[in-house]
């Protein structure tokens, strides 16, 4: 380029370039300190949801029914014990190695398990009295018993409030009826009466007797033991299916293994009655125990029934053996068997008991098995070896002599016998013993003891719990309502949002908020800031204004400003007010005037009103005629300021704008005074400002900082531009500095070396490429 | 009333603002509008004479600048004094108006009358570029000149 001042021109502002503080310049980018300065900005908000989750945190914890919890602990052994000792080798490969722990939890849940406890327990019949809606069980369960009982609330005489005792001997119903809320109401007396589920009556009946009444096509008895209420109470009775009665009390119960591969089973119960999760679970150990020895004894039981099968017939053999031994014997005379014979009879004794025993093995298996069966396999092939070993026995006991081979034929049958009822007898004794000590392979480590404290609800848990929603509710909130308003924080922003120029940014003064809050009523006077206290950042910043304005008013015919904002509360009558007082303090004659004749508060700066509904004379009141400029006008303590308040309110106001008066008004004060200020009302709200503005020669509005939107300002914009009102300008008001990459008088610059060559973007230090 | 202060402001305080100080101070007294002109930087190179190029640039243009003159930092005494900043480009506003919000009323470009133009920076160029660029203030300055009697 050989000519590098070419001029380039430059879009109003402060375009986007580095910035000293890591701000997106991408609106879409969410920030951390944009988010937290939401919640700065919402704070009252969130704390307010804090504290309302707090509380109902702390109302539910105490409201809440306490719910206990009990535990069992059960112990599943994987080894098996009991049973028959000598068929352990056999049967023991049958048995399942280890106990499936999963299995038992079902077992524990079981229908069989839970029902029986029910029955025991008497749960499958229920009464329980009315409460009142949510607190009333509260207010029973806090009521002391020893007191009897508590008096009705409010002659709410039909919940229970307290001290009610009653008892359900018998209840039955048709099955189509279970599961359904029968009522019984306490009568005078003794008596009660009967409702069915649909509220109809069914009979009167005593307490301690019998009722029997007929519903649907079937007929229900109920006996009540005992019903110590106040008359007319109600109560719910109930008579549960067993399904559901089943499903209802498995669903307050958990069991699971302790640990892994532990073999320890913890099974626990909630439930709002600690001791009945006591007697619950500790029946339910019993019952699962009880069931689970039944179980293993079916085994041992099952071989009894075998071997009692079995002995009768072999002691009948044995007998019978024993018979022909002795008639031999005693046709033949003594008899003295050989050693040969003492030696092959040994033998075969052994053979054939074992032969027996096999037989007996297999008949055994066969119960449970097919012939093909590995065991019974394995059997059949001992069989055959034994009767091929036999068979030598045999071929040596043909060398015997006659006599010799029928005594010993007769002698192994009856020894052959007399050993396999020996050993049966034995066995049948032995499993008789192991029936009567199996002990199962689940044993209860632990019973159930009754909980002290409630475990639910926790209340600290609860609290904690409920804070942290309030928390996450509250920050969820603020950022809500942030982005609902999308207020501006960063002036520059909404200058390339609107394209008009901010003028002055204004800071937040502290002296000036301190100054409202003082303040009894918003109406009293709360005196200019510019008088005391000149060197407020923020009145710095509106005497800076001066130079803006006068560029802005500098070819005009009149010095009219018409300071306006879009809404009310963002500070136009702070602005105007000590915009004022500076012009005056700088030696310019200043004319102040409260525009807004609905709501005007320029007043509060300079007098005090007397009462709130009678304001002093001023716009309105000179427009229409009834009192004159000069009465109206107010001198303040500044030479060079004089203001107009904005009157009483009138009917009329937009029509008094538009009223002749009005313009003679402005043309008088365009020659007394150097400038005049015109504090409008919100534009957004009503026309005023709009015909205003056209009367003036300058309009700036006023944004506030957390408060005003682009939307607003340029509707604000666009709303005056209808109306041919031009404006020049705007005035960011209320700005808290370090809140939006700002900073308030920190200028050092980072210095750099090189001057010739590339040298550092002025605010990053970076080397970096300049933008034309 | 003390004598209103204008201050001419660019990045090192070395070319262009001694530039701008000295021909605003020449123009206003020839006008007979009675105001200061100092100038700043918003990275200055504190304690420096200003660029030999610019002095030369002024020379041949019949201006001068004082023998004192150093470059210095806008600070916020500085800030403060001022009734009105002449930035050289938007960038050197945007650091001015962050840095010094209260004060962003006064700051305005010296291209402001002239479509909001930037004055680019000569700095490391040639005797040329630099005469062009005090042509460029000069421009400025003369359409600044009856806007700033307004405000006095």
């Amino acid at each position: 380029m050989n000519m590098p001042y070419e001029r380039s021109t430059n879009p109003q502002g402060f375009t986007g370039m580095g910035q000293p503080v890591e701000q997106s310049s991408n609106n879409t980018e969410i920030n951390l300190i944009d988010l937290w300065y939401n919640l700065v900005d919402f704070k009252w908000v969130a704390v307010a949801i804090l504290v309302v989750s707090t509380v109902i945190g702390l109302l539910y914890s105490t409201v809440a029914t306490p719910i206990y919890s009990a535990d069992v602990l059960l112990q599943v052994e994987t080894k098996q014990t009991g049973g028959l000792a000598a068929l352990e080798d056999v049967s023991g490969v049958l048995a399942a190695g280890g106990s499936n722990v999963t299995g038992e939890l079902e077992i524990i849940k079981s229908r069989t398990v839970v029902e029986s406890v029910a029955e025991t327990l008497g749960l499958a019949q229920s009464i329980t009295p009315q409460y009142f809606p949510f607190i009333g069980q509260w207010l029973a369960n806090r009521h002391e018993e020893a007191l009897g009982l508590a008096a009705p609330f409010l002659g709410l005489t039909g919940y229970a409030w307290g001290g009610e005792q009653l008892k359900l001997t018998q209840f039955s119903v048709p099955p189509e009826f279970t599961d359904q809320a029968f009522i019984a109401v306490k009568g005078e007396g003794r008596s009660f009466s009967l409702l069915s589920p649909a509220e109809e009556s069914l009979g009167q009946g005593v307490i301690g007797e019998p009722l029997t009444f007929k519903i649907g096509y079937g007929i229900g008895t109920i006996t009540i033991s005992q019903f110590d209420a106040h008359s007319g109470m109600r109560a719910n009775v109930v008579r549960r299916h067993p399904l559901s009665l089943h499903n209802g009390l498995v669903a307050p119960l958990s069991a699971g293994e302790v640990g892994r591969n532990s073999s320890m089973i913890r099974v626990s119960y909630e439930s709002p009655n600690p001791a009945f999760a006591v007697r619950f679970l500790n029946e339910l150990a019993n019952a699962y125990v009880r069931q689970n020895v039944e179980r293993k004894g079916q085994e041992a039981e099952q071989q009894l029934v075998f071997l009692d099968q079995q002995l009768p017939s072999i002691k009948e053999q044995l007998r019978r053996a024993e018979d022909a031994l002795n008639t031999f014997v005693q046709s033949k005379g003594t008899i003295d068997p050989t050693l040969d014979t003492q030696r092959i009879l040994g033998q075969d004794v052994e053979l054939e008991t074992k032969r027996v025993e096999l037989g007996l093995e297999r008949e055994k298996l066969l119960q449970r098995f097919q012939p093909g069966h590995p065991l019974i396999q394995a059997i059949d092939d001992q069989l055959t070896q034994l009767r091929s070993v036999r068979g030598g026995v045999a071929s040596q006991a043909q060398a015997l002599p006659e006599v010799q081979q029928e005594y010993l034929r007769l002698r192994r049958d009856v020894e052959v016998n007399q050993a396999l009822y020996t050993s049966l007898l034995n066995g049948a004794q032995q499993l008789k013993v192991a029936k009567a000590g199996t002990v199962g392979n689940v044993a209860i480590v632990d019973y159930a003891q009754q909980p002290k404290r409630p475990f639910k609800p926790k209340k600290g848990q609860l609290l904690a719990l409920a804070m942290l929603a309030g928390v996450f509710l509250g920050v969820l909130s603020a950022q809500a309502l942030a982005m609902l308003r999308s207020a501006v924080r960063d002036p520059s922003k909404l200058e390339q949002a609107t394209g008009l120029s901010v003028y002055s940014i204004v800071p937040l003064s502290q002296q000036q908020s301190a100054a409202e809050k003082g303040l009894r009523r918003r109406s009293d006077k709360v005196g200019l800031l510019a008088v005391a206290a000149p060197n407020d950042p923020s009145i710095e910043a509106l005497r800076s204004f001066r130079t803006g304005l006068q560029f802005a008013t500098i070819d005009s015919p009149n010095k009219r400003v018409l300071i306006t904002g879009p809404v009310p509360e963002i500070g136009k009558s702070f602005v105007s007010a000590n915009f004022a007082a500076i012009m005056a303090q700088a030696g310019k004659r200043v004319l102040l005037i409260d525009g807004d004749m609905r709501k005007g508060t320029l007043s509060r700066y300079f007098i005090q009103e007397e009462r709130g509904d009678i304001k002093h004379p001023g716009l309105s009141d000179v427009v229409a005629g009834t009192v004159t400029f000069d009465t109206a006008l107010v001198k303040t303590e500044l030479e060079g300021l004089h203001v107009l308040v904005s009157g009483s309110v009138p009917p009329n106001p937009s029509e008094l704008l538009l009223h002749p008066n009005f313009i003679a008004l402005l043309e008088k004060a365009d020659i007394e005074y150097d400038y005049v200020i015109i504090d409008s009302p919100p534009v957004l709200l009503v026309s005023d400002a709009s015909v205003m503005g056209q009367h003036c020669s300058a309009t700036f509005i006023v944004a506030r900082y957390g408060a005003s939107n682009v939307r607003q300002v340029s509707d604000s914009q666009k709303r005056l531009a209808q109306a041919g009102v031009r404006v020049n300008g705007l005035i960011f008001n209320g700005f808290i500095a370090n809140r939006s990459g700002y900073y308030y008088g920190y200028g050092y610059g980072y210095g750099y070396k090189n001057a010739y060559g590339t040298y550092g973007d002025p605010v990053t230090g970076q080397a970096s490429d300049k933008k034309a | 009333m003390a004598t209103p202060l204008v201050t001419v402001i660019c990045t090192a305080n070395i070319c262009r603002s001694p530039m701008g100080q000295a021909i605003l101070q020449a123009k206003a007294d020839a006008a007979g509008l009675k105001i200061n002109v100092n100038s700043c930087g918003v990275q200055a190179l504190t304690g420096k004479r200003p660029d030999k190029q610019a002095l030369g640039a002024l020379e041949r243009a019949g201006y001068s600048i004082g023998e004192e003159k150093r470059a210095e930092q806008l600070l916020m005494p500085q800030a403060n004094a001022t009734q009105l900043m002449l930035v050289m480009e938007s960038r050197h506003k945007q650091w001015v108006v962050q840095n010094y919000p209260a004060y962003s009323g006064k700051v305005w470009l010296m291209g402001h009358w002239n479509q909001q133009s930037e004055v680019a920076d000569p700095i490391g160029k040639g005797p040329n570029e630099f005469d062009a660029c005090l042509k460029v203030l000069e421009g400025d300055i003369d359409l600044w000149l009856p806007k700033l009697r307004a405000l006095l």
